[in-house]
């Protein structure tokens, strides 16, 4: 009796001890063990189609050391695989934690990312807010040629999508792995993400891909991009160049308001512009009122055809990125299911309206 | 060498400490499960209405606890219902609580499991925990439920950090369309009775009775210490349906952990990994308590109540309930199945034990006072 009651007397000390003694000892519970200077805590991955319907997975090592750095490929079936493969090829081990950026190859993102999204998604040690991003043409070129130019390359391009994320710049769509799978499981919206092209020296913001689901099928121009942008939830550009009228709107936000008929046959949506014009190229005496008005008048609907060729060119995708459907949701009824709103999508009439309130910096008086 | 006194009693506890205690035992493990099971935003309401039921069974509780029986402690049981039957009522409790205690205790090590440690041996992740909560039952009642007041204030400021999602721009009010249920079907009642034996463990309280001294105002603290709760589920799940959209809600297995890997810390990466042992504190508590019941328990079916209580007594009570953990782990956990038939059971032993024990108690009463 007295043994035991010693014994519980000193019960924390124990489990102090013996917690000292199996974190030390060989005999841990733990057979993971982390040495700084034995880690490769890699920053972006780039997919793309491999041959014989293999991926093909390259990324850049050492991530943040001051050692020379080289760009890794492998060839594999599984998205694991290729941690496995760069394991056994490379003297550090990789880790998953710091991954911020997965480039995904045009080709491969058009046969569908379900599968490799999934695997990310699950992986408790990978960061929901990992920037996702479509690449045309060859990375692995452009990192090959710029490696000697810019070494801190992957840290570079990590900044410029934390920079356009935070506080919406406004400029470029960013997506990260939450909202992406957010969309694809969403009740009628598609995802969006950005796509770039790439080439030998350069790395060009393109504009934006639409998904079906988890399958890429067409993808705005530059142009029509920023009025995605303003549709978008984003609502804000910074410059908004229209060479065809030889003017660039500064400062440009957007309001939109979007209408759904009770039958679903119509949708209206008015978009507010509000911003100044920041460049003028043209002929026009921008000092006169009535010019400044027909120049208003025509970037008008300009940007009314802009809006509508863009809507209709995801009706005649079927998709729906913006979220439109949502509007078909009402407190108390329920919801339609998404052949049903596909089906509304493709048939329905669009009203747009612009209403343009742009400025110049001068004065503008009636007669000049 | 100091006596054994792990059921000695100096000074009564207020309404305060019942209010805590209703509120963290409500918040054991389901909390952190049950928005992937609820999914339809409408489901609100059924939070709604399962704390209006909960309410309803603390009103009865109340009515016992505002009675002369529960000072008496085992006394007044004995004087209710006579020895033998409080030995077979104990010996139902004590398989209710061991089968709420295994599925607790599963549950938080597939969290840890899932999160913190992926390759480590379950069994550790078993006695660890065990082990600390056995440690702690030692200090006492006393301190145990004194100790209610750092658990509550370790834990609850969890529930702000979600609050971010609300203003993040994750999503819009149309997320929680429809908000009046369109039909209401079989699974709608089946996590309607999720929702209410999740709510269960006050009834656990009435074994506190002689320690918990809320006579002036039970069923005010205790209402309080339930509102708490409705609050925390309606913003937990409410943020998640928000945060996740509907069907893919219904893919995550544990929705409050995996919301808190989207934070971003400029400090360290996993924040979750930091979380996940914050809502550890409440559950060690609840064990630490449920031990101390089940020893106490285990006294009454044996007839020893009369006796003073012996630690080895005590220390070979945790052994077989670890070892029952560790058992239910080992060969009925990780099947096919996987925690389905545990969890159904629990389900359908907290509801019943939730709404039972109160009426039982409260009927007692009633056939005393009038024979």
């Amino acid at each position: 009796m007295l043994e035991v009651v010693r014994a519980t007397k000193w019960l924390p000390l124990f489990l102090f001890l013996g917690s000292v003694c199996v974190a030390v000892s060989g005999c841990r519970p733990l057979p993971q063990k982390n040495t700084l200077e034995e880690l490769a805590p890699v920053i972006f991955w780039s997919i793309d189609e491999g041959t014989g319907g293999k991926l093909k997975i390259s990324t850049m090592v050492p991530p943040l050391i001051q050692e020379p750095k080289k760009l890794l490929t492998l060839q594999v079936d599984l998205l694991e695989q290729g941690t496995k493969g760069f394991n056994l090829r490379y003297d550090r081990e990789w880790k998953l934690g710091q991954l911020r950026i997965l480039l995904i190859s045009e080709s491969l993102a058009r046969k569908g990312i379900g599968s490799i999204i999934n695997t990310l998604m699950t992986n408790p040690e990978i960061s929901q807010r990992l920037f996702l991003a479509v690449v045309k043409g060859d990375f692995d070129r452009y990192v090959g040629s710029q490696l000697k130019e810019q070494s801190q390359l992957d840290y570079a391009l990590y900044r410029m999508f934390k920079h356009y994320e935070r506080k919406n710049q406004g400029e470029l769509t960013i997506v990260n792995l939450h909202q992406f799978m957010k969309k694809v499981y969403s009740r009628y919206s598609d995802p969006v993400l950005p796509i770039f092209q790439a080439d030998e020296a350069d790395f060009v913001y393109e504009g934006s891909a639409f998904f079906k689901r988890d399958r890429l099928v067409a993808n705005t121009d530059k142009s029509k991009d920023q009025m995605f942008q303003l549709l978008s939830n984003r609502h804000v550009l910074k410059l908004f160049p229209i060479p065809r009228y030889y003017t660039t709107i500064g400062q440009l936000r957007s309001k939109v308001r979007w209408k759904l008929s009770r039958d679903h046959s119509e949708l209206s949506v008015t978009v507010a512009l509000r911003g100044r014009i920041q460049e003028y190229r043209g002929a026009r005496n921008l000092y006169k009122r009535s010019e400044l008005g027909a120049l208003k008048k025509e970037i008008q609907s300009w940007l009314e055809q802009q809006t509508r060729a863009l809507l209709e060119s995801m009706q005649r995708e079927g998709v729906d990125p913006l979220q439109i459907g949502d509007l078909t949701l009402r407190p108390a009824s329920k919801p339609i299911d998404r052949e049903e709103w596909l089906q509304e999508w493709r048939k329905m009439r669009l009203n747009v309206r612009i209403d343009l309130n742009i400025q110049p910096l001068t004065k503008v008086s009636g007669e000049f | 060498m100091t006596p054994f006194s792990i059921f000695r009693r100096t000074t009564d506890y207020g309404g305060l400490y019942a209010m805590l205690l209703v509120n963290r035992l409500q918040m054991v493990y389901f909390a952190l499960v049950i928005p992937a099971y609820l999914v339809q935003p409408y489901m609100i309401w059924a939070i709604f209405a399962a704390g209006v039921l909960s309410q309803l069974n603390l009103w009865l509780l109340s009515k016992w606890f505002a009675s002369r029986y529960p000072e008496q402690g085992r006394g007044g049981f004995v004087n209710l219902f006579g020895g033998t039957t409080l030995r077979f009522l104990a010996a139902i409790g004590l398989v209710a609580l061991t089968v709420k205690i295994i599925v607790i205790t599963l549950g938080y090590t597939d969290i840890i499991q899932q999160f913190i440690f992926p390759t480590m041996n379950r069994t550790w992740l078993i006695l660890f925990p065990a082990a600390l909560a056995c440690f702690i039952a030692m200090h006492g009642m006393e301190s145990l439920i004194r100790f209610v007041v750092i658990a509550f204030l370790c834990t609850f400021w969890i529930l702000i950090l979600f609050l971010y999602f609300w203003f993040a721009g994750h999503g819009s009010i149309r997320d929680l369309y429809p908000i009046l249920p369109p039909s209401w079907s079989a699974g709608d009642w089946n996590s309607l009775l999720l929702l209410f034996s999740s709510l269960s463990g006050p009834e656990y309280l009435v074994c506190l009775a002689p320690w918990l001294n809320p006579r002036r105002h039970p069923l005010k603290y205790m209402s309080i210490g339930n509102t708490m709760t409705i609050l925390e589920y309606l913003v937990l799940f409410a943020t998640a349906v928000i945060f996740y959209g509907p069907r893919y809600l219904s893919t995550i297995r544990f929705p409050v952990v995996d919301m808190t890997r989207y934070f971003q810390s400029p400090i360290f990466e996993r924040i979750d990994i930091f979380v996940v042992p914050i809502h550890m504190i409440y559950f060690i508590y609840a064990l630490s308590l449920f031990l101390l019941l089940f020893f106490g328990g285990v006294r009454i079916v044996a007839n020893r109540a009369n006796r003073p209580p012996v630690r080895t007594a005590f220390l070979v009570c945790c052994a077989i309930v670890t070892a029952a953990i560790a058992c239910a782990d080992e060969w009925s956990w990780e099947s096919k199945v996987r925690l389905n038939i545990w969890q159904d059971l629990q389900i359908g032993l907290g509801a019943a034990g939730y709404a039972v024990v109160p009426l039982l108690l409260v009927v007692a009463i009633r056939r005393k006072g009038r024979a």
